[in-house]
Formats: structure tokens, C-alpha cells, sequence
């Protein structure tokens, strides 16, 4: 009997995949040895799906000072990061399919390698946290011989294919988009023409236009399944969208073709890869997103090079063999159509068929939602829900962007008897697609750029609305909520109705968790369209003013109107004066629960840097200063809401200009108001030096006045209006955070 | 048969169970304090919206230590996951694990929170290259466990049996002490 999973399993999966596997052992292997330089072995790691996770850099604050982790191992797996840290593993599955042995063995795997927890993603991919980087390569073999890759499931390449979880199944769609987002997974998995981008790419596939289970447009790359007739036959085809994106700044995609017909479909994604890998930044890594390449060259002039380059590639059978064996994805029901005779006399079945049961349209089969909160499923439940599977569905499970997975398939007669299986174990929660069913990014729990714990809080929401979901007005129920943990936007707050992104506030010389409020985007029509920022408030307070805005848009609204035209017809005044209910923090001696953040009773620290008492007066100078910005960058907003786009463009500017000013007032107190100055003045003091930088980012937010300063007089248009208001409040939390480290004590003092 | 590289002792909880949310801050007092001898104490991690879940867990670069709610039966489990002793036999392997969490359990004794019933627990061999395919194998794995649970506990009065609930589960036994010899586990 074999006794290492490399002898067992060798022959149980491509021999390529084999190979790659070992390849990434021996590297780890010279990586010990130091014959591997740390920042290769890193990229190598990542495009192995295996990602870092917070305080890898063996620091970890406790509540009390920050404690160094003295971990055994004396080597790197990468800048600043600890061999024995614990890391995260991704996992990929193009458009979210797996089957009950796959999900079988993904509950062995988080038992075994992980912390028992498998972790739905908002891109339908599978994530495992307290990973040791020695048991990688194992946990790797055992997903390819379930015909699974965590390849490029991280790092600079094509990231997951995400689709309609309802694809094939959608009463609306064109057309089953699966085997079409299938063969774009396994042209390009490893493919050279991606192995250079600057940045990460990720394509999503839509079966149609309105409905949001694709979100198309918020993708670097996305298709949207059409049909045309085309001297007389109805061909299939997409309309192709590229550079669209959230992060820090986020993006509408453009349309690059109305129609892209399947034939085309390889080639032409193939073409925009390599004017991706050609063209695209590569030194600054926040501008090197497509999304950027083609804003700078515009939309006409992107499109003429990807046909350009189109012309030049090479054939490839593989373009069009796949188009052979589309029936390969089609599902056969296990069991046969049969209608419900009676309701059940089963206890909450009622709610949960109206929130998490969709008609499918194949006559009398339905999908169910087993709604997972924060997406997590344990072992426990994952075997029982594979058992479930096995038993109503042709094996066919698919997760979702809402951190959800989907059964399809399901008889109608017994819905009721899933129902009960789920129950059974504890996989029944009622209100997917409500209010309840909050997406969120890992945040402070795991993530190393976290600023504020974005899971606690959805928790806390999800319980609260939880137990008056009942009563909840139809109109909050229909509300969506996204939490990220920062700027970066990867729980979405951009497409919520209302979303929230973690940033921090100091607060009597102690640093306080705060989430800023982003209201009014749309998820319908494939991420229509992106929500604003209007302000941050404490976290503790979030849960308070979520209940005074739903109850007041259940109150106010006109018959059918959406929570983005109510937003917009109260206008940004109007909210500013709820959110103003919801802003004081406590003095910490009468409300120490302020300054600790939901689910995590340490006191908050940001970077596992506490608060001094040393820096009270250039705190309270700076305090004093950077309101000033923050009242102008509101101003902005109103100007923009208005449609005074220039005015809006001015106010930004001026914004960012008080921010840096507040910065620089700690150094020089003559700097004076001219723009000139406090733009050369924060140059020499802030970026010269690097005081400004963010960690990660680096110099990005810095850029944002830079870059508005030089182009004084430059025409102004609503798209550039609009993201420059977004910079200024970015800028503004970048002066915050810049704050807060240069006031903070030395390491290991409180 | 391969040496099992993660082994989990769950030891349960009667009719008085702690709430998950009771370990939150007890966990992160228990890294302020470095409370855990012989462990690197790293991060709290909470999944207490899991059912059947490691509810509550506490991750030490050694093992991870979970308040466990799994197969609906609430518990204590100590997660022996890396930095094993030198010897690299399964006896040894189990008597340290469950020397380890046998002080961690005293650790959380001294806490203000229901007792644990010490008399009957669960060791589970995570790892399912090392599962026992033979009835020597299994007689193998049954008398080491036995020597570690009488060395610990300083009795011989043990019954063990498998545990076969579900052929996917990792394979494990159920193990009752009859009689417990304080002194030994004082000790
Ligand atoms: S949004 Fe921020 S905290 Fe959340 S996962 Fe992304 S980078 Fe991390």
C-alpha cells in the first residue's frame, strides 16, 4: 500500500498536472535551502492558489501590544512572510460546478489541511484559511485526481470562470453558458498568451442581459450570451465587454463587440489577452488592472488592436473542438417531474420555498438556495449536503457569487423532503436573495489588508434581520447588503443597495472601527450600475443605522420605487442628516464597546499598531483639519448628484488639497493655502519620504492629487468628475490611515 | 499502516454546555496570557453561525483547540496537527496528543464555564493515509490507545470500540473510562 499521496495518486490525474504539482514541491524544497529566491517562490505560490494570510509576517497584536510569533522555521515563502504562518488555499471551479465527490473531498481536505470550514468566494470559487504551506502539495494531489486545480487560482493570470449559477436551468437565459465558460477555463488554464499581465483578469459569462447572477460588468472580460439570425439561422454568439472592475476605484466594463460569434469566442479573449500582456502596466501594480489600459487608450482604439492582433494568432483546433461536444454539459434530471399534491405540514417550509426555491424552465423541477451565512459549510454539513445531492439531483451542485450553493434539478414533489434533509443538517436557513442573505469579503479575520472585521459585521446584521425577518416590510426584505473589509471591494459593496467597506477613525487618541456607507448601486442588469460613498460611521453603530435607513425608504417610498431612485430623490443632504444620528463615538470610559469591533473583543488596532497618548496635539491639529476635507469632499458629492460635474471636479480637488494640507501641517506650519505649496510642501514630506504610502498600495492614493494637480484646466467630464470624488475620499482615508502610523508608538507598547 | 499526522481528542460536555460565544474572549485572554504551555498560541477563529462546526477555535501553530459542536454532541477538542516528538511511532503519537490535551483541559477547568465529563472522549486519526485496513492493523491502533488512555488516566478499566457512523468520517473510537484516578490526572 502506497504510503505518501504522491505514490498513490500519480497515476489518478493528467500527467501535467503531475508534473506541476511536484515542480511546486522541489521549489518549496529550494526554497528552504535559500536557493530560491523568496519573491520567485512567492509569484510561483500564488499562481498555485496559495495566498497569504493576516499576521504572516509573524506579528499579531493581541488587544493588549503587538507579540512577535516566534515560528520555528527560520525561512521565508515570501516578502515579509513566515514559512510556518498559517496561509490561505483557493480553489478554483469554473462556473462554480462540482459534484457530490468533489464536495466529498473537499470536507476529508478542510479537516485534514484546514481549520473543518469550506469557504464559499464571491467569484464561486472554494477557499480553506490556517493552511500550512507544507501540506500544499498533498492537498493539491487530492484535487486533481478529483480533476480539480487551484492553479492560477491566485496570482497575475486568468483567475476563475464565473457564470450564472442558474445557467442551463434560467427560465430567461439566450442559452446554457457552461460549456462555453468550461472551454475558456481550459484553453487558457496555463496558456502563455496569460502567464504576463500585470495584474489579475477575470472573465464572468451571463445568459442574459437584466438579471444579476452573472454580473458581467463588473469584469476585466465579460460574455453575454445572444442569439442573432444570420441568413436564416439562429446563430449563437456574445456580446463581449471588457475593462469593467470594483477595487478602489470602480469601473462600468465597455462593450467591445455586440456580438462575438462562438467560433470567435477563444480567439477574440485571446486577442485581448496579449494586448493585455503587451500593453499593460506592469511596474505599478495599481494601475495595471485592464480596466486602466483601457481608459487610457479608450474603447475605439482597444478595439482596433484586439481585432489587429486577432488577425495575427495562429489557428488553434481548439477553438472550435469544443463546440462539437456542447451536449457534454447537459444534465439529465435523476428523477422523474412530479408535482407537489399537497402542502406540507413542515415547520418554516413555507418561508424557505419562498426565498430559496426557483422554477426552473424544464416543467416541475426547481433549483433550491441552501443559503450559507458568511459561506461557510463544515465537513459535517458538506457530506450531508453531497447525500442530498446524490438523492434529488443528477449530482449537480453549482456556488454562487452570493456565497451560496445551488441544488438543481429537484422534483417538485420533493422539494419537501430536501427541505427536511437540509433541515437535518442545519443547511435550511430561508432568505436567499433577501436582505438576510449578506455577501461578505474575509476582512480583518483572515485577510492581510483588512481593516475592519467586514465578517463580524455581516454576522451581526444577518442575526439581527434574522430574527425579525418575519416582520421585516417586503420592501427591506428585497434590499441586498455587501461588506468588505476595505477599499479593495471584494465582499462588492459597490452593487449593493447598501454596502459598507471598513476604514478607521481616531477617536480620543484610540483608533476606532468604522465602516464607510456606500448606498444605491445595482446588482440587476449584470452590475448596472455602482453605489456612492456618503460617509463613515462607527461599526458599533452600523446595525442602528441600517434600521433607521430601511425604515425610512419602507416609510417614504413611492409606490415601486427602487431603493437606488429613492436614494436619489432624498438626495445626499437628506441622507447626510441620517447618517449624522449615527457618527459619535463615546468617550472610551463609557463606551469601551466602541472601540472593539464586532466579533473580535480585542481594542481595535489598525496594522497591529495601537494608539498612544504621545501625539494629542498634532492629533488634534490634524483632526481639526482633515474635517474641513471631509466636509468639501460632501460637497463634491452633492455637486456631482447635481450634475454640477465641474464644481464637483473643484471640490474633490480642494479636498484632497486640505487633506494633504492637514498632513502637512505637522511639519510645516507655514505652508499657507496655495495649492502650489501644499501640493510641493506634501511632496517633499510625504511622498519623497514615503510617509504617505499605504503598505500595499503604495504611493496610489498619493497619485490621485498628484495627477488632478498637474491637470489643472483640464475639460471635465461626468466619468472623470465621478471618479475623482471617489479619489478624494479615498485620499482623505489614506491621510487618516497616514495618521494614525505616524502617531502610533513603537511596536509592543499600547 | 502510516502514522497519523493529525489526531483530534474531543471530550464532551454534558448537560450543562457553554454557549460558543463564552470561548471568544476566553481564547484571546488565553493569548494575551500565553496561556497554553508548549504552544505557539497564533489567532481566534469564530464559526459559531456553522452548525457541526469547530464552533469556536483557537489556532496554536502546533494544534488548534475548538469549542466542537460536530455530530451535534458539544464539546472540547485538542487538534494535534505538527511538532510532534521525535519518536515517530503511533504510541507515542497518541500519549503525547493526549498529554496535550489533557492540559489544556485543565487549563479551561479553571475557567468559570461548565465541567467537561472527562470519562468518555473521542480520538479521531485525521489523516486517511493512516486508516487501519487490516483486523491486525486495527487490534494495532486499539492496544496502543489503550496504553496511552491507561497511562494517562492510571487505569486499565477502558472500553474502546470504533466508531462507524459514516464510512466518509475519519476513523475514530469511542473511548470510555470507567474508573478515573484523580491523582493520574493531577498529575
Ligand atoms: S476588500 Fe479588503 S479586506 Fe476584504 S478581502 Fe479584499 S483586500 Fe481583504
Amino acid at each position: 500500500m502506497p504510503t505518501t499521496w504522491k505514490e498513490r495518486l500519480k497515476t489518478h490525474m493528467p500527467h501535467d498536472w503531475s508534473e506541476e504539482i511536484d515542480l511546486f514541491e522541489n521549489q518549496m524544497i529550494l526554497r528552504k535551502q535559500d536557493k530560491l529566491d523568496e519573491k520567485v517562490f512567492a509569484e510561483t505560490r500564488l499562481r498555485r492558489g496559495a495566498y497569504g494570510q493576516r499576521y504572516d509576517n509573524g506579528h499579531r497584536h493581541d488587544g493588549i501590544k503587538s507579540r512577535e510569533l516566534k515560528f520555528p522555521t527560520a525561512t521565508t515563502k515570501g516578502a515579509e512572510t513566515e514559512w510556518d504562518a498559517p496561509g490561505m488555499q483557493r480553489i478554483k471551479f469554473p462556473f462554480g460546478g462540482m459534484n457530490p465527490a468533489q464536495l466529498e473531498l473537499l470536507a476529508d481536505l478542510a479537516e485534514e489541511y484546514a481549520d473543518g470550514i469550506i469557504h464559499v468566494t464571491t467569484r464561486q470559487a472554494i477557499q480553506y484559511h490556517f493552511v500550512h504551506i507544507e501540506d500544499v502539495p498533498d492537498l493539491m494531489r487530492r484535487l486533481a485526481a478529483e480533476g480539480i486545480t487551484t492553479r492560477e487560482a491566485c496570482g497575475n493570470s486568468v483567475r476563475n470562470v464565473t457564470a450564472c449559477p442558474l445557467a442551463g436551468v434560467c427560465r430567461g437565459e439566450a442559452f446554457d453558458t457552461t460549456p462555453y465558460a468550461h472551454a475558456m477555463f481550459e484553453y487558457f488554464l496555463g496558456h502563455d498568451d496569460v502567464q504576463d499581465f500585470g495584474r489579475k483578469f477575470k472573465p464572468a459569462f451571463s445568459g442574459c442581459e437584466h438579471e444579476a447572477c452573472g454580473l458581467v460588468k463588473m469584469h476585466d472580460i465579460g460574455y453575454l450570451a445572444q442569439t442573432r439570425v444570420i441568413e436564416g439561422e439562429v446563430k449563437r454568439g456574445f456580446k463581449l465587454f471588457v475593462g469593467g472592475g470594483l477595487g478602489t476605484i470602480p469601473q462600468q466594463a465597455k462593450v467591445l463587440s455586440d456580438f462575438v460569434p462562438e467560433e470567435e469566442l477563444l480567439p477574440v479573449t485571446q486577442a485581448v489577452c496579449r494586448v493585455f500582456a503587451r500593453l499593460g502596466e506592469k511596474k505599478n501594480r495599481n494601475r495595471a488592472r485592464i480596466k486602466f489600459l483601457v481608459e487610457q487608450l479608450g474603447i475605439n482604439e482597444f478595439t482596433r488592436l484586439v481585432s489587429e492582433e486577432r488577425a495575427t494568432i495562429p489557428h488553434d483546433p481548439r477553438w472550435l473542438e469544443y463546440l462539437n461536444k456542447l451536449d457534454r454539459f447537459t444534465e439529465t434530471p435523476r428523477i422523474d417531474a412530479r408535482a407537489l399534491s399537497q402542502k406540507p405540514e413542515l415547520e418554516g417550509f413555507e418561508s424557505w420555498f419562498e426565498t430559496n426555491v426557483y422554477a426552473q424552465k424544464q416543467g416541475g423541477y426547481y433549483v433550491v438556495t441552501v443559503n450559507l451565512p458568511l459561506g461557510d459549510l463544515s465537513s459535517e454539513q458538506a457530506y450531508k449536503l453531497a447525500d442530498i445531492a446524490r438523492a434529488y439531483t443528477p449530482d449537480t451542485l453549482r456556488t454562487t457569487v452570493e456565497q451560496n450553493i445551488v441544488l438543481r434539478w429537484v422534483s417538485e414533489a420533493d422539494l419537501p423532503r430536501v427541505y427536511f434533509d437540509l433541515k437535518n443538517a442545519g443547511l435550511a436557513n430561508p432568505g436567499a436573495g433577501t436582505i438576510v442573505d449578506i455577501t461578505s469579503c474575509p476582512g480583518t479575520d483572515t485577510c492581510k489588508l483588512g481593516i475592519a472585521a467586514s465578517r463580524g459585521l455581516a454576522a451581526e446584521l444577518r442575526t439581527r434581520l434574522a430574527a425579525k425577518n418575519g416582520s421585516l416590510d417586503k420592501a427591506i426584505k428585497d434590499l441586498r447588503i455587501k461588506v468588505s473589509g476595505c477599499f479593495n471591494s471584494c465582499g462588492g459593496h459597490h452593487i449593493a443597495d447598501i454596502g459598507f467597506f471598513g476604514n478607521s477613525r481616531k477617536r480620543n487618541n484610540r483608533t476606532v472601527p468604522h465602516f464607510q456607507v456606500v448606498l444605491g448601486g445595482t446588482r440587476k442588469d449584470n452590475a448596472g450600475s455602482y453605489g456612492m460613498a456618503v460617509g463613515a460611521i462607527p461599526s458599533k453603530h452600523v446595525p442602528d443605522f441600517l434600521d433607521a435607513i430601511t425604515g425610512r425608504y419602507a416609510a417614504e417610498r413611492l409606490d415601486g420605487e427602487s431603493f437606488k431612485d429613492w436614494v436619489n430623490r432624498l438626495g445626499k443632504l437628506e441622507i447626510k442628516k441620517v447618517l449624522n444620528d449615527y457618527t459619535e463615538v463615546p468617550l472610551y470610559e463609557t463606551g469601551p464597546q466602541f472601540y472593539s469591533d464586532w466579533g473580535d473583543v480585542r481594542e481595535f488596532s489598525v496594522g497591529d499598531i495601537g494608539v498612544g497618548e504621545c501625539a494629542g496635539e498634532v492629533v488634534s491639529l490634524f483632526s481639526l483639519t482633515i474635517a474641513q476635507a471631509e466636509g468639501t469632499a460632501f460637497e463634491a458629492l452633492i455637486a456631482l448628484d447635481e450634475k454640477r460635474f465641474k464644481e464637483a471636479d473643484e471640490k474633490a480637488y480642494k479636498a484632497m488639497l486640505q487633506a494633504a494640507r492637514s498632513l502637512v501641517l505637522s511639519k510645516n506650519l507655514d505652508v499657507g493655502e496655495d495649492p502650489n505649496t501644499i501640493v510641493s510642501e506634501f511632496d517633499r514630506h510625504f511622498i519623497q519620504t514615503e510617509l504617505f504610502f499605504d503598505k500595499y498600495a503604495r504611493g496610489k492614493f498619493a497619485q490621485y492629487l498628484t495627477k488632478r494637480h498637474e491637470q489643472n484646466g483640464k475639460t471635465v467630464s461626468e466619468d472623470s468628475s465621478r471618479v475623482l470624488v471617489e479619489e478624494a475620499h479615498l485620499f482623505i482615508e489614506a491621510a487618516h490611515a497616514c495618521d494614525a502610523r505616524l502617531t502610533a508608538p513603537p511596536q509592543g507598547v499600547n | 499502516m502510516n502514522t497519523p499526522q493529525r489526531l483530534k481528542i474531543k471530550f464532551f460536555y454534558q448537560d450543562d454546555v457553554p454557549a460558543a460565544e463564552q470561548f471568544l474572549p476566553l481564547f484571546h485572554r488565553w493569548i494575551q496570557e500565553d496561556r497554553l504551555a508548549e504552544h505557539l498560541l497564533l489567532d481566534v477563529a469564530d464559526y459559531k453561525h456553522v452548525p457541526n462546526s469547530l464552533a469556536t477555535l483557537l489556532v496554536a501553530h502546533e494544534a488548534d483547540l475548538a469549542f466542537d459542536t460536530e455530530g451535534d454532541k458539544p464539546g472540547f477538542s485538542y487538534i494535534r496537527k505538527r511538532a510532534w516528538p521525535e519518536t515517530q511511532t503511533l504510541d507515542a503519537r497518541l500519549e503525547f496528543s493526549l498529554a496535550q490535551a489533557l492540559n489544556a483541559v485543565e487549563a479551561l477547568e479553571l475557567e468559570d464555564l461548565p465541567k467537561l465529563d472527562l470519562e468518555s472522549l473521542e480520538i479521531r486519526f485525521l489523516d486517511r493515509l493512516a486508516i487501519p485496513d487490516t483486523q491486525e492493523e486495527l487490534d494495532t491502533v486499539l492496544v496502543a490507545t489503550k496504553k496511552a488512555v491507561s497511562q494517562l488516566y492510571g487505569t486499565h478499566d477502558i472500553s474502546i470500540c470504533q466508531l462507524k457512523e459514516d464510512k466518509r468520517r475519519a476513523f475514530g473510537l469511542s473511548i470510555k473510562v470507567k474508573r478515573l484516578c484523580e491523582e493520574a490526572l493531577a498529575a
